[in-house]
């Protein structure tokens, strides 16, 4: 039986970046990978570095940004032989087709490409239909471990879907489902160092080069520069090269990842 | 010169229930207690007991629970010497009506925050929700003016590890107006009060120091039964802050504790303890 890891992320790239060593090492080592992407990716800005080397921020409206951001998702998803799977809960904000940023509130309009009453990346975790849809792509492809994001960072959207995956975690468990559930710490140090301490490592040494090719894929998102930094940062303290680090929320049957 | 400490809670009852202690243990050492509500406080049942013994939730607008949360909280704020502070951010869903289109959120119907909700009685359209207030330079101006002007030596705010988006909207308000005021030359410190959420992992609820509380835990009580409209039955044997005030006690050696992860220590200032 092939052995499966599913990774759920709030945005397109949040997977590569976050996790994006450990998705690598698993393929290669045989597991499917099962990519769940929360949000309907409508919002951020383009950004564009042409050959003179200069930086260019374009503010595209919902629709183009959710086609962009989407396809380079596929993209990459499709260096582990996956295909992404969008729970498209709209974001809390977006750039109207005039390049203004319009925000979540009581009495704003519906943006262009999203459908009335749903449930935002914000309250989805509350919403029971929302819970069930992951909870059922959670026990169709019954994973072996689950690896979301974690709760020491400050994007309010990372912060809810760490919501919406755990409850919905914890509704398959009560439907019979054994696998474990990883946050992935972000290293946003401002949140104070306890809120930065992990359960387990996994050992990306052979895989931080592939790992930034993958983060790359997402051309129209700036990659933070301390990406690989952070990595090795956290690869000293673990003994090796570079690692991505993580809390056990649940542990399930599973074997440790490593 | 007198010191003071800065509680923010997302609602009314928060600050009581979670570092209640903290507030009454401070405020007889001569501290003075900075209150500080982050929502409008317009959701939530309203719970009253009945001649049999029974509690009955009811279910308000948006002016009924505001008025009724924010009495309470004027309450719990008198007994610790001072009045509350709102900033007034809409929470994300209210008990809905004709206009809402319904959703059931804590086992109620609920209208919700989404886009193309129609605006809720008492609310203005221009103000951001509890959930975005972070993201807002003028509503993190607010709190950072609060900060400076109060000069607390610590500032007590809910943590990241929680079930409650509410919280964690509130916590980020916190941190990113802590740090505005830090940069203007604030020098107190900030601690995220910790709620003892397990199910995102037992390394999510570690924390750094405590407060003994056992000389306070009654008037803590005491101190959360003004939250009538949420907290029926303060006095009810298994009383969850009660427990959690005692279990953290026992894992500090006392025998009721509040318990705090240090977010920065500030320059200079005293440890609580």
């Amino acid at each position: 039986m092939i052995k499966t890891i599913m990774f759920i992320g709030a945005h397109s790239g949040d997977i590569e970046v976050f996790a994006g060593g450990t998705v690598l090492k698993y393929f290669d080592e045989g597991y499917r990978i099962i990519y769940v992407i929360t949000t309907n990716n409508m919002s951020g800005v383009w950004t564009r570095c042409p050959l003179d080397g200069s930086i260019r921020v374009a503010k595209p409206g919902s629709l183009e940004m959710m086609r962009l951001r989407k396809s380079e998702a596929v993209a990459a998803a499709l260096k582990v032989a996956a295909c992404p799977v969008f729970l498209d809960h709209p974001q809390r904000n977006y750039n109207s087709r005039e390049g203004e940023l319009k925000e979540l509130r009581y009495g704003c309009g519906i943006p262009e490409g999203v459908a009335e009453n749903v449930p935002s990346i914000l309250t989805a975790h509350e919403n029971q239909e929302s819970r069930n849809e992951l909870k059922d792509i959670i026990l169709s492809n019954n994973p072996e471990w689950i690896v979301t994001h974690g709760v020491d960072n400050e994007q309010i959207e990372h912060l809810a879907t760490a919501l919406l995956a755990a409850k919905s975690y914890e509704d398959a468990v009560s439907d019979g489902y054994s696998g474990g559930l990883l946050l992935w710490q972000e290293g946003c140090w401002n949140t104070g160092a306890t809120n930065n301490l992990w359960d387990v490592f996994v050992d990306i040494s052979g895989y931080a080069d592939r790992k930034m090719e993958l983060v790359d894929m997402h051309v129209s998102r700036k990659v933070p520069h301390y990406v690989r930094e952070r990595n090795m940062d956290w690869g000293k303290k673990c003994g090796c090269g570079y690692a991505e680090i993580y809390i056990i929320a649940g542990h399930g049957n599973s074997q440790l990842l490593k | 010169m007198k010191k003071f400490i800065m509680a923010v809670g997302a609602h009314a009852d928060d600050i009581e229930l979670n570092v209640g202690g903290t507030l009454l243990k401070y405020r007889d050492k001569g501290y003075g207690v900075v209150y500080v509500m982050a929502t409008n406080n317009m959701s939530g049942g309203w719970s009253k007991i009945q001649l049999d013994g029974s509690v009955k939730v009811e279910s308000h607008g948006t002016v009924v629970m505001m008025r009724q949360r924010k009495l309470e909280a004027a309450k719990g704020a008198a007994l610790l010497g001072t009045v509350p502070v709102h900033l007034d951010h809409p929470q994300r869903h209210y008990n809905g009506d004709e206009r809402t289109n319904n959703t059931v959120c804590w086992g109620r119907d609920c209208a919700e925050l989404r886009y193309g909700s129609p605006l809720p009685e008492g609310v203005s359209a221009d103000v951001p929700t509890i959930v975005t207030a972070h993201e807002d330079g003028r509503a993190c101006g607010v709190l950072a003016d609060l900060i400076l002007k109060h000069d607390p030596e610590w500032i007590l705010t809910h943590g990241l590890v929680q079930r409650d988006i509410e919280h964690m909207g509130t916590a980020l308000l916190v941190l990113k107006s802590y740090r505005r005021a830090v940069s203007t030359g604030y020098k107190g410190g900030l601690l995220f009060w910790v709620e003892g959420h397990r199910y995102l992992g037992a390394t999510n609820i570690k924390w750094d120091i405590y407060v003994d509380i056992t000389e306070y835990i009654e008037k803590k009580i005491d101190l959360i039964s003004v939250h009538e409209c949420q907290v029926p039955f303060p006095r009810k044997p298994g009383f969850s802050p009660r427990v959690v005030s005692e279990m953290n006690g026992k894992a500090a050696g006392c025998g009721a504790a509040e318990v705090y992860v240090i977010v920065s220590k500030g320059k200079g200032v005293i440890p609580l303890s």
